[in-house]
């Protein structure tokens, strides 16, 4: 069956598919597409420039000389110090209540797979102010004035795209025979989870990282609403006093967001290609191109 | 599961060391109002090799699993070399499963993947590592030690499902599936 390195990636709704078609698996119209590559550079064109209008406006106002006055404000090194935090925090809650959640849901309850997807899905319906106003009532005592208070919300809010990057990861393999395999082999559930399921959902773990990470970062109204000044609302409180040093300081998240994107993914791609593995994307994960039946 | 079971005698040294009397007494099971298995009793002494056949969906997986121990019969008993094993969870029941489906981990070199159920029994590294090299080499994939599952061919993945398994009695889930090793 398919030997061929580098799977095609496959990517969730409304995105264009890059890369080559699966090996092994044929996909829809997986020999048309390469006709709609003049189509592709128009969407990538357009989008690029929807996107880079407004940043290159931004750098414009800043002006270099803002960049290297940024990192010298007051409030930049505790503000920022805290939106990492609370990003390492969010994250590991988030890893480790959502991965054991969706394993068991794809092994033991996958009628409730659709369920779930629901359920996750509701902090984007939900409006933020809702959310957090509502759980300031509710929040139990020895959380409040903590900054693990916010990192609960912020756990809530990246239920959405923990979930479904994890959803894609367990569907990328076969979840169920690998684990029946391991058992069969004499695998009890903490070796094959450790050993099995987490190694090859990798890059699903990644992916949720990036975005968690990405959603802390850049979060404004809980963190306001909860009194806490993170990155964002220093920002945004600065900007009352310089209008360019706060457009500097978001440019600057903005790339340090990027960046950390970026070795994320080529960390996690790296590993993969060695071993076969699928793509990190955000919202899912190439199927490995172990090829399954006949 | 009808009665066209094929019963044969052991055709190589392959099985020999793996020998394990098992005894299945009236098995039935049903999923949902489809009837899987209804009154299945079969023994099969030890060393003895037996292949079941019959048409798509009549129930010769449902069999292996529940040897292997991932379904439960509704009705019926396993027993294994006396014991009876009912309720004892696949990871305790040394029994082989060679999966229908590429099931080796395709995080693990093929090494680690023969050497994976020794781990899990408690085997020491470096004999492990040599007894997993001595798997491969029977099936001649000493040289692909190294290479992750994705870079074999099918015919090679197939070979290295069985190898994991070492000298446990095995059960093999075959559909249409050519033979090898």
């Amino acid at each position: 069956m398919a030997a061929v390195a580098g799977a095609g990636s496959q990517l969730g709704d409304g995105q264009v598919a890059g890369g080559q078609p699966r090996g092994g698996l044929p996909r829809g119209r997986a020999g048309t597409r390469d006709g709609f590559t003049p189509w592709r550079w128009l969407i990538l064109i357009v989008a690029g420039v929807y996107f880079l209008i407004p940043l290159y406006a931004a750098v414009r106002f800043a002006g270099w000389g803002s960049f290297g006055s940024v990192v010298h404000q007051s409030g930049f090194t505790s503000s920022l110090g805290l939106s990492v935090r609370l990003a390492a925090i969010t994250t590991v809650i988030t890893l480790v209540l959502m991965v054991p959640t969706a394993v068991y849901v794809h092994l033991r309850l996958p009628r409730l797979r659709r369920l779930m997807e629901g359920i996750t899905i509701l902090p984007i319906v939900i409006p933020p102010v809702v959310l957090i106003v509502g759980l300031l009532q509710v929040a139990p005592g020895f959380l409040k004035g903590t900054p693990y208070l916010l990192a609960l919300i912020y756990v809530v809010l990246a239920m959405p795209f923990a979930y479904r990057s994890l959803d894609a990861g367990l569907r990328a393999f076969d979840l169920k025979t690998l684990v029946e395999a391991s058992n069969s082999l004499g695998g009890g559930w903490g070796s094959t989870l450790w050993r099995i399921v987490l190694p090859n959902l990798r890059t699903a773990m990644l992916s949720a990282t990036v975005l968690t990470v990405a959603l802390v970062l850049g979060e404004y109204t809980m963190a306001s609403l909860d009194l806490y000044q993170t990155f964002p609302v220093w920002i945004v409180v600065f900007d009352q006093t310089s209008g360019p040093i706060s457009v500097a300081a978001s440019l600057l998240a903005l790339f340090v967001t990027w960046l950390f994107l970026l070795v994320i993914t080529v960390l996690g791609t790296r590993q993969a290609r060695r071993t076969g593995g699928g793509e990190v994307n955000l919202f899912a994960v190439a199927r490995r191109n172990s090829g399954r039946t006949s | 599961m009808t009665t066209n079971t094929a019963t044969g005698a052991v055709p190589a040294a392959d099985q020999a060391s793996g020998g394990a009397s098992v005894s299945l007494q009236n098995l039935s099971r049903f999923f949902g109002t489809i009837r899987a298995l209804d009154g299945l009793s079969l023994e099969i002494a030890p060393g003895e090799f037996v292949a079941l056949l019959g048409p798509s969906g009549c129930g010769k997986t449902t069999v292996l699993r529940i040897l292997a121990g991932f379904e439960t019969a509704d009705s019926g008993s396993v027993t294994v070399n006396g014991r009876d094993v009912s309720h004892v969870p696949p990871a305790r029941r040394d029994m082989g499963m060679v999966f229908q489906s590429y099931s080796l981990f395709p995080n693990m070199s093929a090494l680690d993947n023969v050497a994976f159920g020794l781990r899990m029994r408690k085997k020491a590294g470096p004999q492990r590592r040599s007894q997993a090299a001595e798997l491969l080499g029977l099936v001649g994939l000493a040289d692909q030690a190294r290479q992750y599952p994705h870079q074999l061919s099918g015919g090679q993945q197939q070979r290295e499902r069985h190898r994991r398994h070492g000298h446990l009695p095995r059960l093999t889930d075959q559909d249409q599936r050519p033979a090898v090793g």
